[in-house]
């Protein structure tokens, strides 16, 4: 066999190696067919509305700049997704106010924020929900929401990643964009003269 | 020369399948999947018209990925339909749940609810500014039946599967959406 023949046998022999072991894992898997459907795997994925600066203060209950003081461990609750009943596990964080920008909530005043995901022993759920941070103070955009149903006041952030903004060396720092923290806040405030706490619903948005 | 060349050729070939590959991956949630290659989903609103827009969003998606069928069907434990409460938070259009079995990668439950607080456009026409566009949501919805993760890149904020929708905005499957689907289930 001519040297450059060769080379194009190997090469495509190594392609092929190279694309089969990428279902290698996969086929692995399947062939352990045990099942357990005790640990069932939840994962969620939710499709956000988008927002503008002005909307999402509007629609806000509670906007305020604070700190997460405390984190609770991993908490879940039996519920019915149609043909199951599965764990739905949640973490509180608790974020205690320094500056409210709307919501008349006292400096100090802590909060529940409640998100969705998880794991308890074998049972884990994965989901897209925005986590407060716990490193540098932040704003975030909160709405009133209890997924549980426990009677307790708690609040999701609004819009996933739109919702919070990380306050650090001088910025606000959000997902899509980055700008100063004084010109950010005094825009967030223009909002508050405008509405107050006044909730207002988006386009589209009828509750 | 002529070896040189040839083995530049190859390696041109093995970083393009290396490049696709990671290009992919990075829209694919996990390595779940379903046990067959065809999935059985059963619309429970009360309305034709929003489960007709759901059985249309699984048609288009059907033509996208041949080698994945969405097939309605009345006995099928996943379901589409509206939030009963606690699912879907304030500032979300619709949420997917699914469920996997650890130890096979298999996804075994899925099932999508849609927001209660949200004004809906449930015909096929464009939307109106005022709502939001159901059909788009139901495919970026079945989009996640593939596992597909939300896409994060502003640069592809036009597509499907962008973790936001608009208000009155229509979007259609892309190849950016569907490519990955396609290598899932080939």
């Amino acid at each position: 066999m001519k040297k450059s023949n060769f080379i194009i046998v190997l090469s495509i022999l190594l392609a092929f190696i190279f694309l089969v072991s990428l279902g290698a894992n996969k086929n692995a898997r399947i062939a352990e067919n045990e099942i357990n459907k005790s640990n069932l795997i939840g994962h969620v994925h939710s499709s956000n509305i988008k927002f503008d600066d002005e909307e999402i203060f509007g629609y806000a209950d509670l906007v305020a700049i604070g700190k997460i003081v405390e984190v609770s461990e991993a908490k879940y609750e039996i519920q019915d997704f149609h043909s199951k009943q599965l764990p739905y596990i949640y973490k509180d964080y608790f974020f205690e106010i320094t500056k409210d920008l709307k919501g008349d909530l006292p400096q100090g005043e802590v909060v529940t924020v409640r998100v969705p995901g998880g794991e308890i022993g074998k049972h884990k759920f994965v989901t897209d929900s925005i986590s407060p941070g716990t490193t540098y103070r932040q704003l975030l955009y909160l709405k009133e929401w209890n997924p549980i149903d426990d009677n307790k006041v708690t609040y999701t952030i609004l819009g996933g990643p739109q919702g919070k903004y990380e306050l650090r060396e001088g910025k606000a720092v959000g997902f899509e964009k980055s700008i100063s923290e004084e010109i950010f806040l005094e825009k967030v405030k223009g909002f508050k003269e405008k509405y107050g706490n006044k909730v207002v619903l988006p386009p589209g948005v009828i509750k | 020369m002529k070896t040189k060349k040839i083995f530049t050729a190859i390696c041109i070939i093995l970083i393009l399948q290396f490049a696709l590959v990671s290009t992919v991956s990075a829209h694919i949630d996990t390595n779940d999947k379903w046990s067959s290659n065809r999935v059985y989903f059963k619309p429970v609103y009360a309305g034709s018209d929003a489960n007709n827009r759901i059985r249309e969003a699984a048609s288009d998606w059907n033509s996208k990925v041949p080698g994945f069928t969405f097939s309605e069907s009345s006995s099928s434990f996943h379901q589409l339909g509206p939030d009963p409460g606690g699912m879907v938070p304030y500032g979300v259009a619709a949420a997917t749940y699914y469920w996997v079995n650890p130890n096979t990668g298999y996804i075994e439950e899925c099932d999508v609810y849609y927001s209660t607080s949200l004004s809906w456009h449930y015909g096929t026409s464009s939307p109106p500014s005022d709502k939001f566009d159901f059909l788009t949501v139901t495919k970026h919805e079945f989009g996640h039946w593939y596992s597909l993760d939300d896409c994060y890149e502003s640069s592809h904020s036009s597509s499907l599967m962008y973790y936001h929708i608009d208000v009155g905005q229509r979007k259609s499957i892309s190849s950016h959406d569907y490519n990955p689907a396609r290598i899932m289930y080939p």
